[in-house]
């Protein structure tokens, strides 16, 4: 048995009801469980490795030194870290289920890790798009994908988010 | 061999250190020790 914290689907759609209340976005989580991730982890070490993934890409510097371009903005960043976090999970718990069964033990047997993506407005006529997390006594976070780092959002930009997928 | 060798000399990156900087372990929190710093 794993010690990892995780989460049902079912206790994560009730925690996104409650947390995100102005949520619009039906069905939004799309496995059957999820495992926490460290958040120092995040911010630290993942968010580096997410941009050594891209330079790959050789497109450019986008705004302010970051990789936010037009035609790769918010949303795509989000969604691209989402992703990235996805495939080391996948990399690092390589065993199938039947493996699995037949004592081929993964670190964790979670069909995801708890990061989602967001919308949210930031002024009245704008939205932004980020990654947010929830730690360990199930608060959420917020990421800002284009910097690398966690920030908080005003009171209005937390009512006005519509749209949390995980 | 050869490959890495002209790397380390003319500075080129490998395969095997990008996937080295790119492909981590994940750090995941424990039921017990949770991450609750933040």
């Amino acid at each position: 048995m794993s010690d990892i914290k995780t989460i049902k689907s079912a206790a994560l759609k009730e925690l996104i009801d409650k947390t995100f209340p102005s949520n619009k976005r039906v069905d939004g989580v799309t496995d059957s469980d999820y495992a926490y991730l460290d958040l120092e982890w995040i911010e630290n070490d993942a968010y580096k490795g997410y941009k050594n993934w891209l330079s790959v890409f050789d497109f450019g510097r986008g705004v302010k030194n970051s990789d936010w371009k037009r035609n790769f903005d918010c949303e795509d960043l989000a969604n691209s870290f989402k992703i990235y976090l996805r495939l080391l999970h996948a990399e690092a718990n390589p065993s199938t289920m039947m493996e699995e069964l037949s004592g081929k033990q993964n670190e964790s047997s979670s069909e995801s890790v708890l990061v989602g993506t967001m919308f949210f407005n930031n002024s009245n006529s704008s939205a932004h798009s980020i990654n947010v997390f929830f730690d360990a006594n199930d608060r959420p976070k917020f990421f800002e994908p284009m910097y690398g780092k966690f920030i908080n959002l005003t009171k209005d930009e937390r009512e006005s988010i519509w749209y949390v997928e995980f | 061999m050869v490959r890495r060798i002209l790397a380390k000399v003319f500075g080129i990156k490998t395969l095997e250190e990008y996937k080295q900087k790119v492909i981590l372990k994940p750090k995941y929190v424990k039921k017990s020790h949770g991450s609750a710093k933040r």
